[in-house]
């Protein structure tokens, strides 16, 4: 494997005394992708909320480039190279696209313009706020104002979800691209099983806050029936 | 298409034209500041009145920084007020020093420190936690001044205060046309400042900590730090505002650091529209006047009025008078569109 980016070590963590997570063991290397799928309620926005530090890690460490990050504050995470797309977006509504932009920006090759030629929409909306910008529009600065940030891991949660096929497409020919073109180590976690296996060539599979599968997503993508077995209804 | 097509010119000139939009001013921005000219001509003997409302319009800018834009909810504003009035009060006082705008150094200074202090302890609060320890934080002072009462002079204050004149040349007057002019440029020095920082990105993370503290902590930006730097700014800069309060009365008693100094302000700041910069001009004039005209009108109830014109203002206006004349514009626009 290249380089280690990010490794979680016997992880368990969860939201105060409730653990969702335990024992988790991921090691991500350098310009990896790894989709992370499963049923509902299984841990997999816990997984990175905990690596993000928004939850409560009971035991177990998380290392990012070799340094343990499991103490530090999630601002401290970020500067030290995590970027982070949640699920909700949680744009700023009443920034510009450009201010949100603008907020986010630390020195790196990601820039304001090679997030603009990612998302060409976005070039086109720059001045409209936050709240005037369209769920596929949101989603797309999402993971503009995380590049932005000129991050080294890239954990994405649910990009596709609530969007209309036509964005996914569009949002996941990006994700794609990122994947295979810009260097980052991506973590994608998406309960759209086909699209995850489709973008990520590694892919792990949350059973109850437990790792059940970590291997080459096409074992899973040959096989619906170990697929159904593990994420239950298989979605076409 | 790229990006850069849909823009235009090179990324210099992007930027400069992005930043000419950004710090642009508007014509509409010229407004107050030529009805304060106007006033200063107008009503030539109510000039110590007009730089009270110039020192609150002040104070509530202080308030709008920190309220308005990071979302800072204080009921301990008065602190800062109180240690800028006290710095130049006891600077004159008893040490001599009696030159007007150092005094306005020292008070931003002190009041600053204050700030930076009080902030650094109190800002890792929120909600009520945080109303009710900025609260105590003027009443903590307010009573240190009265135990050490033979320093601040107590509730009695300190009256009579001289102070040398401005720039070495103007001396004060009697109508207090000095100190009018003298408190319209500092606000104006103030006003500029402040402006400069809201647009700013400093100013947009502000805005952002308002509106998701835990995106912009997820975002990689230093929260705790935002705030209490831009806590210490708001705080200096009413201290300032106490120093002029202080400078144009040529008094200063405890009552600076009052509860209801730090509820007037807020009122008048929610009144005007909270996060909008000239909310607190507006705010400031329109409260101040009243309360001017509904005491003469009845010296007994006139807060009454002043009650009463607060329950119309948060049923019709509940963005201010400023987000009212915005509604008004939009619906304009909408009729002229249609």
């Amino acid at each position: 494997m290249a380089e280690r980016v990010l490794e979680l070590d016997n992880v368990r963590a969860g939201y105060g005394e409730t653990v969702v997570l335990e024992d988790i063991g991921l090691v991500l290397g350098a310009s990896e992708t790894v989709s992370i799928i499963g049923r509902n309620g299984v841990g997999k926005t816990t997984l990175l909320a905990t690596i993000m530090g928004h939850t409560t890690l009971h035991s177990g460490q998380i290392s990012l480039h070799g340094k343990d990050i499991s103490g530090l504050a999630t601002y401290r995470r970020v500067t030290a190279g995590l970027g982070y797309v949640p699920q909700e977006r949680e744009i700023f509504p009443s920034l510009t696209l450009r201010e949100n932009l603008e907020v986010a920006t630390r020195p790196g090759a990601w820039t304001m313009a090679t997030v603009f030629e990612l998302f060409p929409r976005l070039g086109e909306r720059a001045e409209n706020r936050g709240n005037q910008l369209s769920g596929g529009e949101q989603q797309m600065l999402a993971i503009g104002r995380a590049l932005i940030g000129n991050p080294t891991v890239l954990l994405m949660d649910e990009p596709s979800e609530g969007l209309a096929p036509v964005i996914v497409e569009e949002l996941a020919r990006a994700v794609k691209r990122l994947a295979q073109t810009s260097g980052l180590a991506i973590i994608l976690v998406e309960q759209n099983s086909r699209l995850a296996l489709d973008i990520a060539p590694r892919a792990i599979v949350l059973d109850r806050g437990r790792i059940v599968f970590d291997g080459p997503s096409e074992t899973l993508r040959d096989d619906p029936a170990k697929l159904e077995q593990f994420i239950g209804v298989v979605k076409a | 298409m790229a990006a850069s097509d849909t823009i235009g010119g090179t990324p210099r000139q992007r930027a400069t034209d992005y930043l000419l939009r950004r710090h642009r001013f508007r014509m509409a921005e010229a407004l107050p500041w030529l009805i304060a000219i106007a006033v200063f001509f107008i009503f030539p003997t109510r000039m110590t009145f007009g730089s009270q409302v110039l020192v609150m319009v002040m104070f509530a800018l202080s308030l709008d920084l920190i309220l308005g834009y990071a979302g800072i909810v204080t009921l301990g504003h008065a602190a800062f007020f109180g240690v800028g009035a006290y710095t130049v009060g006891l600077a004159a006082a008893r040490l001599d020093w009696t030159e007007p705008i150092s005094g306005l150094f020292a008070a931003a200074i002190a009041a600053g420190l204050v700030g930076f202090v009080t902030g650094w302890f109190l800002l890792r609060y929120r909600g009520l936690t945080l109303l009710m320890l900025t609260l105590a934080t003027a009443i903590l002072l307010q009573e240190t001044g009265n135990l050490r009462s033979d320093i601040s002079g107590g509730y009695d204050g300190l009256p009579g205060l001289t102070f040398k004149p401005l720039l070495g040349v103007f001396d004060y007057d009697l109508y207090g046309h000095t100190n009018y002019l003298y408190a319209l440029t500092v606000l104006a020095i103030i006003f500029f400042f402040v402006r400069r920082i809201v647009y700013s990105p400093f100013g947009q993370a502000l805005t952002g900590i308002r509106e998701n503290v835990r995106r912009m902590h997820a975002i990689g930006s230093p929260v705790h730090r935002r705030l209490v730097t831009v806590y210490t700014i708001a705080a200096a800069i009413a201290g300032v505002a106490g120093a002029l309060f202080t400078q144009t009365n040529a008094y200063v008693t405890l009552t600076v650091f009052d509860f209801d100094n730090s509820a007037k302000v807020m009122v008048m700041l929610i009144l005007g529209g909270t996060g909008r910069l000239y909310g607190a001009f507006v705010g400031a004039a329109v409260y101040m006047v009243l309360e001017d005209y509904f005491s003469k009108l009845s010296p007994t109830f006139w807060q009454f009025g002043i009650g009463l014109m607060l329950v119309l203002a948060v049923l019709f206006t509940p963005r201010g008078i400023l987000g009212l004349f915005e509604r008004i514009g939009d619906y304009l626009a909408e009729r002229k569109r249609s």
